[in-house]
């Protein structure tokens, strides 16, 4: 015997599964006739949300692609900043910030205006919080607060 | 012999397609997310890293302008000024040449 769910042909269906036709085998090949219906426009509409999704997933994966590539960049351009900073930046602050405190030693009109800055001003602290003994500001350079009030 | 039934069948070949598509849209998409996800820590630890470094340039440019300002008052920080090119060398004044050299 033929499956009946492989037939679509109607009349081959009903040839098959009803010989002689009866009242109660047409309800069933009309019943298998909407079941193949429905699960067609099932399939179908399936077919349409996972499209959707797929649109979704791909719009999403490409905006999340673009996202850490210009993440990449950015972090790519901050670390040449910095690089640049420590390379050349820092070497010529320590020099200035020791020439200062050593000018303001000598004058101590200056110093007051050097008190504004507190130690330690080597920016090296960024890299380290400790600074290095080689670049470190003599803390006699720091002008002694007012001990009156 | 039963026909059989070809929308059916299209429809199932296109779902099967479509779960395909899915997962591999899928698997883009968590690549996708996980690569930002390694970066974002790193971007923030180098923009708290930034954000010390444009605090000590500030700091440092108020110093220079304190100190273009003291040598107004005292030329005796001129030469530390000029050291560091912050403040242009005195030109010395050109020998005169006697006229035909």
């Amino acid at each position: 015997m033929e499956d009946p769910l492989s037939s679509p042909d109607d009349s081959t269906l009903e040839s098959s599964l009803l010989n002689p036709p009866t009242a109660s085998s047409r309800e069933l090949a009309a019943s298998i006739r909407d079941l193949r219906r429905l699960l067609c426009v099932t399939v179908a509409l399936l077919v349409l949300l996972l499209a959707a999704l797929n649109v979704y997933l791909f719009h999403q994966a490409r905006l999340m692609r673009r996202q850490a590539s210009v993440l990449g960049q950015q972090i790519e351009e901050m670390q040449k900043a910095i690089d640049d900073y420590e390379t050349n930046g820092v070497p010529w602050m320590d020099r200035f910030s020791l020439e200062l405190r050593r000018f303001a030693d000598a004058h101590p009109d200056f110093a007051s205006v050097m008190s504004k800055y507190p130690l330690p001003a080597s920016p090296r602290g960024l890299t380290a919080p400790t600074v290095p003994a080689a670049t470190t500001v003599p803390t006699a350079a720091k002008p002694a607060p007012p001990a009156k009030k | 012999m039963s026909k059989p039934n070809t929308l059916l069948i299209a429809l199932v070949g296109l779902l099967a397609l479509s779960v395909l598509a899915s997962i591999v849209l899928c698997i883009f998409y968590i690549r996708a997310v996980g690569l930002a996800q390694t970066l974002q820590p790193e971007e923030q630890r180098l923009e708290a890293k930034l954000m010390l470094v444009n605090r000590n340039r500030s700091i440092v440019r108020s110093m220079v302008d304190d100190a273009l300002e003291y040598s107004k008052r005292n030329a005796a920080i001129d030469p530390l000024l000029q050291q560091f090119s912050l403040k242009p060398k005195p030109t010395a004044a050109a020998p005169v040449r006697p006229a035909g050299h």
